[in-house]
């Protein structure tokens, strides 16, 4: 009981300090309110006056498709779907990038890959352990209420 | 803009001009015998001459000069590998003008010896260094044409150009016919450019017969490109390097940029005298380095000899990037630890700039790359790590002057299993939608066959189709519209042609020009 009432003052402190702000920050709020309408979160669809069920959405995974006029254009060039050149040869994919920490050293993302396979590994071993002591879980929280 | 570059020129010239009399004056008298005429101006040579000869002989390549005019006076096509420092990229041209009949039968005009570069300072600075050694002036017999800047004459017979330069005198003259010799140089380098005029030029020789190419590399990928060429012959020339000694770290690098400070301060403290070059990735990032050197060193006070950080970067200004020419500071005091120079620069000073008196080289194994998605149609410039033959280039540059060493900022094992063998060629890694243009305005229509080295992923090529289809470039059915002709003349981004194109409809060209002058100008100083 004790511990509560020396917790709730530095709550209370807080709040006044909180109120304090706000009231300080009522003018730069309003702008922010009116900025805050215009911004829309990432995840946002726009759903009136557009027909969605016809839009492709650009990926890095989605080929194009004949639906795309270079598609089209390609093809009359002669293209069957395979790789470009004398031959036929050429690449299929495009070039890929590959994200990375812009800190670390050459290896050092492999290195720490490595290391997370091997997190998981272990990770998973344990997953099955509690698997097997569901029961056993369930029991440790019944004597958990009633103490 | 044309004048005022052409007397800059000419202002070069007659600084040289003089100093070239002044020596050729004090010098007659002992030097009488001197009657040898220059063919090229009907001059007679200047002491210089002979002093830069004497020089030039002693250049690995001169060892097999009649070898390589046997090779190609009995082949079409040439491949020379020659390491950086070999001389292949002043002196072959010269050998081939010597053993190359330029005369035309109209007098006016001569056949001319092209040799590319893939950087516009390179095309510049060599092609003058040539001129002096062949005792003419800049812009007469020997000149050199970059966008924006043709300084060349009716006289000239060997042009240094940019290998884009030369896809767009293809764009007027298809056969090439006022060349007789075309080098392609650093073609290891495999630009956007020259990857195209490599498909250009197996279709050009095939129609003119007495026409020659020599491609000229640094790398052994050249046996790729002896089976491209048709199985053309290649001669190898040895460079001048020294051994340089690898090391690699035990463990991968938590922070490369820290990694790279920690052995600069290890080598000034604990190595012989000899100057420093750090490869990083950016501008940003290369003045915090020296930033961070200064701090570190200072710190250690005067136990150490004082250092000298020299950053280098292609948007820096041109009189900056000559410090990296300037020596190494000397000691504090008489007698105290010497001085060092540390150039921390990009991967220009991979194979364009030479700079002498390097003994170690630091290596992160990074830099910024260009890459293309089709898909999402971004093009971006990311840091990523380099390819072993750039790895290999990069220790190369200890090497120069005397024995050096190459210190790897990553494990060997990583240099195995994490580097690949060579970098992307740049048409992997680009939008094309401007190379189609060019293509088409050259005639060709099947760019699903064109003899690519590597040819482009198909969606790339789609994009590029997609977006001059969009601006009304190319027709439905593919064909080039009047349009696309007028936006091919100029060497811009389609986007930005057909606005230039188009503006005079809406009445403000004059507004769009100055707009596309500064975002197509690169900021120089």
């Amino acid at each position: 009981m004790d511990d509560r009432w020396f917790n709730s003052r530095p709550d209370m402190r807080m709040r006044d300090r909180r109120q304090q702000e706000m009231e300080e920050a009522d003018e730069a709020s309003v702008l922010e309110d009116l900025t805050e309408d215009f911004r829309l979160p990432i995840n946002h669809r726009p759903t009136e006056n557009i027909d969605l069920e016809n839009v492709e959405q650009a990926s890095l995974d989605t080929q194009l498709t004949s639906s795309n006029i270079g598609f089209r254009l390609l093809q009359k060039m002669g293209w069957k779907g395979k790789g470009l050149g004398k031959n036929e040869q050429g690449i299929t994919e495009p070039i890929k990038s590959g994200m990375r920490d812009p800190k670390l050293g050459i290896g050092k993302q492999e290195e720490d890959d490595f290391f997370t396979a091997e997190e998981n590994i272990q990770r998973r071993k344990l997953d099955i352990e509690l698997e097997e002591t569901e029961e056993l879980a369930k029991k440790r929280e019944v004597c958990h209420l009633h103490f | 803009m044309g004048t005022e570059r052409k007397r800059k020129v000419s202002l070069f010239d007659v600084v040289d001009d003089s100093a070239a009399k002044k020596l050729n004056g004090g010098l007659n008298g002992g030097n009488s015998m001197t009657a040898s005429i220059n063919k090229w101006n009907g001059k007679p040579y200047s002491q210089r001459f002979y002093d830069i000869l004497e020089k030039r002989k002693t250049l690995p390549v001169w060892h097999q000069k009649e070898e390589f005019l046997q090779a190609l006076k009995s082949n079409q096509t040439l491949i020379l590998v020659g390491e950086t420092g070999s001389g292949k990229t002043t002196q072959i041209p010269q050998f081939v003008l010597d053993a190359v009949e330029v005369e035309t039968a109209d007098k006016r005009r001569k056949y001319m010896i092209g040799c590319t570069q893939p950087r516009r300072v390179a095309a510049m600075s060599v092609s003058r260094r040539v001129a002096e050694e062949m005792d003419v002036v800049i812009g007469e017999e020997v000149g050199y044409s970059i966008r924006f800047e043709d300084c060349t004459s009716a006289r000239t017979v060997l042009k240094y150009l940019t290998d884009g330069m030369l896809l767009r005198e293809a764009m007027a003259d298809p056969l090439l016919e006022r060349y007789k010799v075309i080098i392609l140089d650093e073609a290891h380098e495999r630009t956007l450019a020259t990857d195209v005029l490599f498909g250009l030029l197996k279709e050009v020789l095939k129609n003119r017969p007495d026409l020659k190419l020599v491609v000229m590399s640094a790398t052994l990928e050249a046996e790729k490109f002896q089976g491209y060429f048709f199985g053309a012959p290649l001669m190898k020339v040895p460079g001048r390097l020294h051994p340089v000694e690898i090391f690699y770290t035990q463990d991968p690098e938590r922070d490369y940029l820290e990694a790279a400070i920690r052995t600069v301060v290890q080598i000034h403290t604990c190595e012989p005298p000899g100057d420093i070059l750090v490869f990083l990735t950016g501008e940003e990032e290369i003045e915090d380095a020296c930033r961070k050197i200064t701090k570190e060193i200072g710190n250690m006070g005067d136990q150490v000899g004082p250092v000298k950080p020299v950053p280098l970067y292609s948007t820096l200004p041109p009189a900056m990037q000559q410090k990296i020419f300037e020596p190494a500071p000397p000691p504090v005091v008489e007698g105290g630890p010497p001085g060092r120079k540390i150039v921390v620069s990009t991967n220009i000073a991979e194979t364009s700039l030479t700079i002498d008196g390097i003994v170690y080289v630091i290596d992160p194994g990074f830099a910024k790359q260009k890459v293309y998605n089709p898909r999402v149609r971004v093009e971006s410039l990311l840091v990523s790590p380099i390819s072993k033959a750039s790895a290999h280039q990069r220790s190369g540059r200890a090497g120069r002057t005397q024995p050096g060493k190459c210190f790897r900022l990553y494990t060997e094992k990583s240099f195995h299993n994490d580097l690949q063998p060579q970098t992307y060629p740049e048409i992997l890694r680009s939008n094309l939608a401007n190379t189609v243009l060019t293509l088409k305005k050259l005639g060709i229509d099947d760019l699903v066959h064109f003899d690519f080295m590597d040819p482009p992923a198909p969606e790339t090529l789609m994009r590029a189709l997609e977006v001059l289809n969009y601006l009304g470039a190319l027709d439905d059915d593919g064909n080039m519209t009047r349009l696309g002709e007028i936006m091919s003349e100029f060497p811009l981004d389609p986007q930005m042609g057909k606005m230039l194109v188009v503006s005079p409809e809406f009445n403000c060209s004059n507004e769009i020009l100055s707009i596309s002058a500064m975002l197509s100008g690169t900021i120089s100083c």
